[in-house]
C-alpha cells in the first residue's frame, strides 16, 4: 500500500468512467483522478481500515460501508466540487454552499451511496492537523495513525468505530514509522500537543478493551489487541506534554474538552 | 461521559461553524447599545416617556419574539430562517415577499445608516484626537464624506463575508471583549468624575478638537431648550412610554436577527439553548443601556445629553436654522465622556476600542440577508446563480451585489437627502416590522397546520394553560408589533413621520411610503414572474412549498 506514485506525481489520466459500484474500486478510482488532476485525495473511515487490515473482513468484524469519507490536505474546495461534477456525483448545494471551506457533501444516488470530504483539516469531536508531507506516504488513505486518531477521537463510539478500531490494531504493530506500522511517536506527539484529544484518546483506549470483550476473537487476537492497547496507553502518558498541554490539564473534565458533531439530514 | 455506551450515528456528523457563544455574540450586537442604541436615543428628545422605562418594558415585550423565534429556530433550524418557516406555514407567495422586504430590500436603506454611524463613532471622535480637525468636521458634516463612508462600509462588510463563518465568529469575539472593555473604561470615567470636570473637559476638548466656540456647555443647552428637548430618563405616563418604543425598537428589536443563520449553529433544534442566547443577549444589552445612561445622568447629566442631541438633529433635520455649537460634530457619549480627560492618547485608545462595537456589529447589515437569499434560490425562486460563490475566495459575490449595489444607490438618495429620503430612517424599522408579524402569525399557526412537524419538535412540550408556549408568545409579540405599525403608518400623535399621518399637524411622508411601496410591489413582480417562469419550464412552485428544504 505503499506510495509509488506519490500524490503529486503524475500518472497517466485515466479515462472517465461511470461511477462503480464496489464502494473500494470507486475510491480508488476517485484518489486516481484527483491525482491525475493534481489534487490529493485520501481515503479515511471504515472503507480506508479494510484496505489495510484483513482482519476487518473477520466475521465478528466485518461491516456495512454505506458512504466513502475523504480528506483532502488541498483548501481549494472548488477544485474539488469540479473534480467530483465531472465524475458523475450531485453536490448537496445548501451544504457546500454554507460549509465547503472544511466540509463537502456529494451524493451517487445510482448507489445510494454519499461521499464526505474533509478540506484542509479534520474537524469532529477534535481536529487533527493535515499536511501533504503526511498525505504522500500513502497512495490510497492517511496514514495508519492518522486513521486510528480519527476513529480514536470520536467521544460517542458506534460499534462499527469499535470494530474498525479493533481490526486495525489486530493488524498493525506500533512503529517508529508509516509503513504498515502505526506512527506511534506521531500519534503520541498530536496527542500530547492537545489535552482535549490526549483525553478523548486515553478513555476511548479503554472503551475498545472494555468493548472488544463482546467479540469472539481467538486468544492470540484478544491478547493482541489488549498488548497493542497498552502500548497506546503507555505512550500517551509517557510522551512528554507540551505548555498548551498543560495548562489545559489544569482545568481538566470541568469544561468540556470535545465538541459533538451533529448529524445532518441530508435529503 | 459514559465509558460503557456505544452509541447510534447513521452517517458522519458535521461540527457546525458556529457555537452557541458565538450566535450569543452576534445577538448582542444586533441589539448594539453603542451603535443603534445611542443613534437613535439620540434622535428621542421629543418624548414625554421616560427613556429607562421605556427601555425596561419594551425589553421585557420583545422577550416574546426571543421565545417566538427560538421556537421556531428549534422547528426548523435552516439557512434562510424567516423565509423557510413563512413559505412552509403561510404559502410561498406571502413568504416570499415578506422576507426579501424585510432580509433583502429593506437592508439597502439601513446602508447610510450603518455609514453614519460609522462616522460618528469611528472617524470623527479619533480624528479629532488625532488633532486632525478639518478632516473629522469633514467626515461629520460633507455629505461626500458621508457617501465615502457608505462605500467604505460595504467594502468592510464585503471583506468579512468573505472571510467565511469561522473568521467572522473569530473577529466578532475579538471585537465583544475589546468592545466591552472601552465601555467598562467609559463607564468608569462616568462613575469617578462628576458634572463640574465634564463642563472643563468639554470647553477644553470641544474647542481644541472640534473648533467649538468658549461657552459651549451653555450655548448647548440654550440650543436644546430651544429645539424642545423635553425626553426625561425616568418616569412618564405608560401611554408615554409606550408611544417612545415606536422609536427605541429601531435599537432593540433584533435579537433574533441571527435567525436566518441558525442553519450554522451548533445544536439549533435545542430551544432552551436558543432561547437563552437571544434572551441573555436582550437582557445584558437592557441592562447595559440602564447603566450607562445613569452614569450619563450622573455626570454629563441627561439634561445636558438630552439637549445636545436636541440642538444636534433638530439642526440636521432642518427644524432649526441655527447651526448647535458644536457645529456638525454628533454628540457621541463615549466620546462625551472621554472629555473628562484631557489625555488625548487615552481618549484615542478607549473611543478606538469602542468603536469594535461598529466593526464587530457591521456585518449584519447583509450576512443574515445572503441566507434569504440562497434559501430563495435554492427554492428556484431567484437564479440559481445567486446562492454560488466565487470560488476561490468562497465570496457569495450575487448575492452580495444584490445587496450592495442597491444598497448604495439609496445610498446616494439617503446621503444627498433626495426627495427627503433622509426622513426614512424609521422605514428601516418598519418593513422588518412587517415581516416579523409574518413569521409571528406562522409561530401561532404551526403547532395547529403543521401539528405532525410541531408535534415532533422539541418544543411540543411547553405550553401554558394547555395552549403552545410558542402561540402565546407569537400572540403578545404579534399584538406589539400592530400596535408599533399603527403609530409608524398612522401616527395619530405626529411623532415618527415615516407614514400618513391622521394627525393634521402630522408629517404625510409620500416619499416613505412610496419608497415601501416600490419595495412591496418589486417583490410581487419578482414571485409571480419567478412562478410564471418555472412553470414554463415545469416547475411547480407549490410543491417546492410543501417540502422543508434540506439543511
Amino acid at each position: 500500500m505503499r506510495n509509488v506514485v506519490g500524490a503529486t506525481g503524475r500518472s497517466p489520466l485515466p479515462s472517465l468512467m461511470p461511477i462503480l459500484s464496489d464502494a473500494q474500486e470507486e475510491a480508488m478510482r476517485l484518489i486516481a483522478e484527483a491525482a491525475a488532476r493534481g489534487l490529493t485525495l485520501r481515503l479515511l473511515g471504515g472503507l480506508a481500515v479494510r484496505m489495510h487490515s484483513p482482519s476487518a473482513t473477520h466475521r465478528v468484524l466485518a461491516r456495512q460501508y454505506p458512504d466513502l469519507d475523504f480528506a483532502s490536505a488541498d483548501k481549494r474546495a472548488y477544485k474539488i466540487e469540479a473534480l467530483m461534477a465531472e465524475l458523475g456525483y450531485e453536490p448537496h448545494k445548501t451544504f457546500n454552499l454554507l460549509n465547503g471551506d472544511h466540509r463537502l457533501l456529494f451524493f451517487d444516488p445510482a448507489h445510494e451511496r454519499q461521499v464526505d470530504i474533509f478540506v484542509g483539516k479534520f474537524h469532529m469531536c477534535h481536529t487533527i492537523p493535515f499536511s501533504l508531507q503526511r498525505f504522500t506516504l500513502d497512495l490510497f488513505t492517511l496514514p495508519l495513525a492518522e486513521l486510528l486518531l480519527t476513529k480514536m477521537q470520536i467521544v460517542q463510539m458506534n460499534e462499527k468505530d469499535v470494530r474498525d478500531l479493533c481490526a486495525l490494531l489486530l493488524d498493525h504493530p506500533f512503529g517508529e514509522d508509516d509503513t504498515e506500522t502505526i506512527n506511534l511517536p506521531h500519534l503520541a506527539k498530536l496527542c500530547a500537543d492537545d489535552w482535549g484529544l490526549w483525553k478523548t484518546v486515553s478513555l476511548s483506549v479503554q472503551k475498545v478493551r472494555d468493548f472488544s470483550d463482546a467479540y469472539e476473537l481467538e486468544g492470540e487476537k484478544k491478547l493482541t489487541l489488549v498488548e497493542r492497547l497498552n502500548v497506546l496507553r503507555a505512550a500517551l502518558h509517557e510522551t512528554p506534554k507540551s505548555l498548551r498541554w498543560k495548562a489545559r490539564d489544569a482545568i481538566g473534565e470541568r469544561v468540556q474538552w470535545y465538541e459533538l458533531p451533529e448529524e445532518v439530514k441530508r435529503g | 461521559m459514559s465509558e460503557s455506551t456505544l452509541f447510534l450515528r447513521k452517517a458522519t456528523g458535521l461540527v457546525r461553524s458556529w457555537s452557541v457563544f458565538d450566535a450569543f455574540i452576534y445577538a448582542f450586537f444586533s441589539i448594539n447599545l453603542v451603535t443603534l442604541g445611542f443613534y437613535i436615543i439620540s434622535q428621542m428628545y421629543f418624548f414625554e416617556g421616560g427613556l429607562i422605562p421605556a427601555l425596561v418594558i419594551s425589553g421585557i415585550i420583545i422577550l416574546a419574539e426571543v421565545v417566538v423565534y427560538a421556537g421556531l429556530i428549534a422547528v426548523m433550524p435552516r439557512a434562510g430562517g424567516d423565509y423557510v418557516w413563512q413559505s412552509r406555514i403561510l404559502g410561498g407567495g406571502l413568504g416570499f415577499v415578506l422576507a426579501v422586504t424585510g432580509w433583502w430590500f429593506i437592508l439597502w436603506l439601513w446602508t447610510p445608516l450603518y455609514a453614519d454611524m460609522l462616522r460618528h463613532i469611528f472617524f470623527v471622535p479619533l480624528l479629532g484626537v488625532l488633532s486632525l480637525k478639518d478632516a473629522a468636521l469633514w467626515f461629520a458634516g460633507d455629505a461626500n464624506a458621508f457617501f465615502l463612508v457608505c462605500v467604505l462600509t460595504a467594502v468592510f462588510v464585503t471583506i468579512i463575508i468573505a472571510l467565511g463563518m469561522k473568521t467572522y465568529a473569530r473577529m466578532q469575539k475579538f471585537c465583544f471583549w475589546v468592545g466591552n472593555a472601552g465601555l467598562l473604561v467609559v463607564c468608569l470615567f462616568l462613575l469617578l468624575s462628576n458634572n463640574d470636570a465634564f463642563r472643563a473637559g468639554l470647553e477644553a476638548n470641544a474647542t481644541k478638537y472640534f473648533g467649538a466656540p468658549p461657552g459651549v456647555y451653555e450655548a448647548t443647552l440654550a440650543a436644546g431648550e430651544a429645539a424642545g428637548a423635553i425626553t426625561p430618563l425616568m418616569g412618564g405616563s405608560l401611554t408615554a412610554i409606550f408611544l417612545a418604543m415606536p422609536y427605541l425598537v429601531f435599537f432593540n428589536l433584533w435579537p433574533n436577527w441571527g435567525a436566518t443563520l441558525y442553519g450554522e449553529v451548533k445544536g439549533a433544534d435545542d430551544f432552551r439553548r436558543n432561547l437563552q442566547g437571544m434572551a441573555w443577549a436582550l437582557i445584558a444589552t437592557t441592562l447595559l443601556g440602564v447603566i450607562f445612561f445613569l452614569l450619563v445622568n450622573k455626570t454629563i447629566t441627561w439634561d445636558f445629553y438630552t439637549k445636545a442631541n436636541a440642538a444636534y438633529w433638530s439642526y440636521r433635520w432642518g427644524f432649526s436654522e441655527s447651526a448647535p455649537p458644536m457645529g456638525s460634530v454628533w454628540p457621541y457619549p463615549a466620546m462625551l465622556a472621554m472629555f473628562v480627560t484631557t489625555n488625548p492618547f487615552l481618549q484615542f485608545v478607549v473611543l478606538l476600542a469602542m468603536s469594535m462595537w461598529f466593526f464587530g456589529w457591521a456585518g449584519t447589515v447583509f450576512l443574515s440577508s445572503t441566507r434569504v437569499i440562497f434559501a430563495a434560490a435554492f427554492d428556484r425562486l431567484l437564479p440559481e446563480a445567486v446562492a454560488t460563490i466565487e470560488p476561490r475566495t468562497r465570496t457569495p459575490i450575487w448575492a452580495l451585489a444584490l445587496m450592495i449595489v442597491p444598497g448604495l444607490i439609496v445610498s446616494a438618495l439617503y446621503v444627498y437627502n433626495v426627495a427627503n429620503f433622509a426622513s426614512l430612517t424609521l422605514a428601516s424599522t418598519l418593513v422588518i416590522a412587517v415581516t416579523y408579524l409574518g413569521s409571528t402569525v406562522a409561530a401561532i399557526l404551526l403547532p395547529y397546520t403543521k401539528k405532525d412537524l410541531y408535534e415532533a419538535s422539541p418544543i411540543a412540550k411547553y405550553k401554558v394553560a394547555g395552549v403552545p408556549l410558542i402561540t402565546v408568545a407569537g400572540v403578545i409579540f404579534a399584538l406589539f408589533l400592530v400596535f408599533l405599525l399603527y403609530q409608524w403608518l398612522l401616527d395619530p400623535n405626529a411623532l415618527y413621520g415615516i407614514g400618513y399621518s391622521i394627525n393634521e399637524n402630522g408629517y404625510k411622508n409620500g416619499t416613505s411610503l412610496v419608497f415601501m411601496g416600490v419595495m412591496y410591489l418589486l417583490a410581487v413582480i419578482i414571485y409571480v414572474g419567478a412562478k410564471m417562469y418555472r412553470k414554463n419550464q415545469g416547475v411547480d412552485l407549490d410543491l417546492v412549498y410543501k417540502e422543508i428544504p434540506v439543511e
